[in-house]
């Protein structure tokens, strides 16, 4: 009986099926001299498995960040995260519609003019008319949240990876 | 959540010392394996910061189907064999069948009792020189990295039985060559 010496290495993994152990050992108990080379094969698989890996030189790492431009790039952290981004973006643009389509037609109705360039004073109109806190309130808040939906948004764009 | 994946994605996210990490993490891996295949350490460390450097430029494109390792391994290898091609390395190996049915099997003297640690070491570095550069990959891959047959065949490209087959091949002759090595160190002592 001869054994493939590719079930030896097999065995050796431990990748061996219980019939296939059962064959190896069946074998070194008939030829115990093969034991020997059976030892010679783990030795030789326990000094490749230790073997140390390589080491670069110190400024590897370094040489890495300079050279794929890791350092040059500026991490600006996000405002918000982009659910909230988002939400936060569609409300404020929703409350600044409101507002200029409220201003416009409160305005327009009370002045008679419905002429677009009109604008600004049918606001000015609306403001001073109602001169109500919630209409200021509304009006700010839907500017800075503009404002702030603009900035983030830019940051955002910033911090994408530039691959090239 | 992996430990590689978590630091990819904030590198993904522009966090440069997440990259960093990354970096140092597999540097002395992807370092080893372009060693072994080019067979000289200044070159070696060009492929491996290359390496690195692409990783970077390509992380948005990793979607995390596979390992990192995998995707790493993978640019270092074709990397490394590309650069073999290109400066037309040697491909002559002690694995071939010549030398190798030459060999005597002289197994029955175990290595690990002749010589002293360091000594078998370089031993062992000196028989992988020898071996040509995409079968010292494969070793180099196989046992430094858990003798994962699956991911050496992702990494390469060659079939399952393949890689099996060779690595059987190769690591007989790795034995008989490093038996004869060792063989010839007691000697001369």
């Amino acid at each position: 009986m001869n054994i493939d010496e590719l079930l030896l290495w097999k065995y050796i993994d431990g990748k061996c099926s219980p019939s296939e152990i059962l064959e190896v050992e069946l074998y070194l108990k008939a030829h115990p001299e093969k034991q020997l080379e059976l030892d010679s094969r783990k030795a030789f698989d326990a000094l490749m498995t230790e073997q140390p890996l390589e080491v670069p030189s110190l400024r590897f790492v370094q040489n890495v960040m300079e050279k794929s431009g890791a350092l040059a790039r500026t991490t600006i952290e996000p405002l918000m995260s982009a659910r909230a981004r988002w939400a936060f973006g569609t409300l404020a643009i929703l409350f600044a519609v409101l507002y200029l389509l409220t201003a416009y037609l409160l305005g327009s109705s009370m002045l008679g003019n419905t002429a677009v360039l009109n604008l600004v004073s049918s606001l000015q109109q609306f403001t001073s008319v109602m001169n109500s806190q919630i209409v200021v309130i509304v009006a700010t808040t839907s500017l800075a949240g503009c404002l702030f939906f603009g900035l983030d948004f830019y940051l955002n764009r910033k911090n994408k990876f530039h691959t090239n | 959540m992996d430990q590689d994946l978590k630091y990819l994605r904030a590198a993904q996210s522009g966090n440069a010392n997440a990259f960093r990490y990354l970096a140092e993490r597999h540097k002395d891996y992807v370092y080893t394996l372009a060693f072994r295949v080019v067979k000289n350490r200044e070159t070696a460390e060009e492929i491996a910061q290359d390496v690195f450097v692409k990783m970077y430029k390509n992380l948005s494109s990793f979607r995390g189907d596979s390992k990192l390792t995998t995707w790493l391994y993978t640019l270092t290898y074709r990397t490394a064999i590309d650069y073999t091609r290109k400066r037309n390395i040697s491909n002559d190996s002690i694995d071939r069948d010549d030398r190798y049915f030459e060999l005597k099997d002289s197994s029955s003297h175990n290595p690990e009792v002749l010589m002293e640690r360091q000594e078998r070491s370089n031993q062992i570095k000196k028989v992988i020189d020898r071996l040509k550069p995409d079968d010292a990959a494969l070793i180099t891959m196989f046992y430094f990295n858990d003798k994962n047959i699956d991911e050496i065949t992702e990494i390469t490209g060659l079939s399952r039985s393949n890689v099996k087959v060779r690595l059987f091949r190769l690591r007989e002759v790795l034995r008989k060559e490093l038996v004869k090595e060792l063989q010839i160190k007691s000697k001369e002592k």
